[in-house]
Formats: C-alpha cells, sequence, structure tokens
C-alpha cells in the first residue's frame, strides 16, 4: 500500500468526514430544516473532534517538514539514522478513523461491546504498519 | 374498497401526501433511500462494467450514499418525512462508504 498512501488515505477520511458533516449541519441551519444533524450530540462531537484532529496533523507536518529539511545524511550514507521522516503522528490521525468508526457503529448496531477489540485491533494494526515501514526504511529488512 | 391504510387526503399538496403515507407506513422512508441507493450504485457499477468489462464499486458505493444522502437532506426539511435516526445513519453509512473508497485506491489514484 506505501506509507504515502497510508497516510494519505487516512487525511482523506477525516476531510471527507469534515465534509460530509460540515454540509449536512450547514443545509440544516441554512434551510431552517425540521431534521437535523446537530441535534444528534454525537455527530457533533465526532465533527468537531475530527476537526481538531486534522488541525493537530496540520501544525505536526510542517514541524516534521521542517525536520526534514533541517537533517542531514553522512556522505555515502545508505539509510537515515532516525525515523523523523515518520513522525507526522500518524497515530493521531489513525485516531480519527478509530473515533469515525465507533461513532458510526453504535449508529448503527448501538452500544455492544463486542466491537471494541475489532476496532483496537484494526488500529494497532494500522499502527504496526508504520512501525514497519520505518523500520524499513533504516534496515530495508520487512516488506 | 377496503385498504391496509387511510388513504391519503390528496388536497393539500405532494408533501402532505408524503407525510400522511409516512405516517401510515413509516418503513417508506428507509425503503426510498435504499431504492436510490441501489439504483445509483448497482447502476452505475453494471453501466461501466458493461462498456469497459470492469468496474470500480468503491466509488459508486461513494456516489450512491451522496446521491442518498442529498435526498435525506431535501427530505429533512419537511417535518415528518424523515426521522433524526434515520438522517445519521444515512451520514454515518455516506463516511462508511468514503472509509471504504480511500483505502481502495491504487498508490497513483491518490
Amino acid at each position: 500500500m506505501g506509507t504515502i498512501k497510508l497516510a494519505g488515505s487516512l487525511i482523506m477520511i477525516g476531510l471527507f468526514t469534515m465534509a460530509v458533516l460540515g454540509f449536512a449541519i450547514s443545509f440544516a441551519s441554512d434551510n431552517n430544516s425540521a431534521v437535523s444533524i446537530s441535534d444528534d450530540a454525537e455527530m457533533v462531537s465526532l465533527y468537531s473532534k475530527t476537526k481538531n484532529n486534522v488541525s493537530a496533523f496540520q501544525d505536526d507536518a510542517e514541524n516534521t517538514y521542517k525536520s526534514i529539511i533541517d537533517s542531514t545524511v553522512e556522505p555515502g550514507a545508505g539509510t537515515t539514522t532516525s525515523t523523523g521522516p515518520f513522525s507526522v503522528t500518524p497515530v493521531n490521525m489513525v485516531g480519527t478513523v478509530k473515533n469515525i468508526l465507533t461513532v458510526g457503529y453504535v449508529k448503527i448496531f448501538g452500544t455492544g461491546g463486542g466491537f471494541g477489540i475489532f476496532l483496537s485491533s484494526l488500529v494497532a494494526f494500522i499502527v504496526f504498519i508504520f512501525g514497519l515501514y520505518a523500520y524499513k526504511t533504516l534496515r530495508g529488512l520487512p516488506d | 374498497m377496503a385498504h391496509l391504510y387511510t388513504i391519503p387526503n390528496a388536497t393539500e399538496g405532494m408533501d402532505s401526501i408524503l407525510v400522511q403515507t409516512i405516517t401510515q407506513v413509516p418503513a417508506l422512508t428507509p425503503l426510498l433511500l435504499l431504492f436510490v441507493y441501489f439504483v445509483v450504485t448497482l447502476g452505475g457499477i453494471s453501466a461501466q462494467k458493461a462498456r469497459s468489462s470492469t468496474s470500480d464499486y468503491a466509488i459508486w458505493g461513494v456516489t450512491g450514499a451522496l446521491a442518498t444522502l442529498m435526498v435525506a437532506l431535501i427530505m429533512s426539511v419537511t417535518a415528518g418525512l424523515i426521522r433524526l435516526d434515520w438522517l445519521v445513519l444515512v451520514v454515518v453509512l455516506t463516511i462508511f462508504n468514503g472509509i471504504w473508497f480511500f483505502f481502495d485506491r491504487k498508490q497513483r489514484e491518490i
């Protein structure tokens, strides 16, 4: 899949969620709708949480970009010596997707406890993949 | 002639007919939305497959979900056409289709 693709997908999911929820909320407000998505507290909460996470990603991305630009590689060195390029807090964006999936699941199936392990495993797996990508950059072993 | 439910009063306009029908048969709203979703999604998938022998299921899923969301939002303007939980469900399913779509993209497509 590729780390750029994976991180890109996570960001796009966050932006898509914000766009859909933002449009639905604004539509209800503009048209004085009888039924408004903003009457559902969990949806409004998801909207603000996703917005905060995407904003945090923006700040982290700027800092990481600066660290990449400032980093140096010794002549003849084949690999980098730090995982700086991977510190754009993908964990934060994975958390965003987890929030979206959790709220969505609760809305469809209710507050069942069984889904928690699925979400935790999924999030752990995505974080694990990011870890392997970082390791691969340094050592080139896993694929 | 006997009917299963009270026939709506047709002298008060189209909105009123729909509201009265949905009051008698609440399942009409979700079935209508399901109809929109499947017409767009399955129609798009089969039309694309007929032309190019392959089809992008994820993007048609998102297209169908967004079309359904538009219909649901328009229905939400009038009281009695759609309940809040159905509207929330449509929004959630649209987002889930978006998650499927963005995880489905190939490296060069994002």
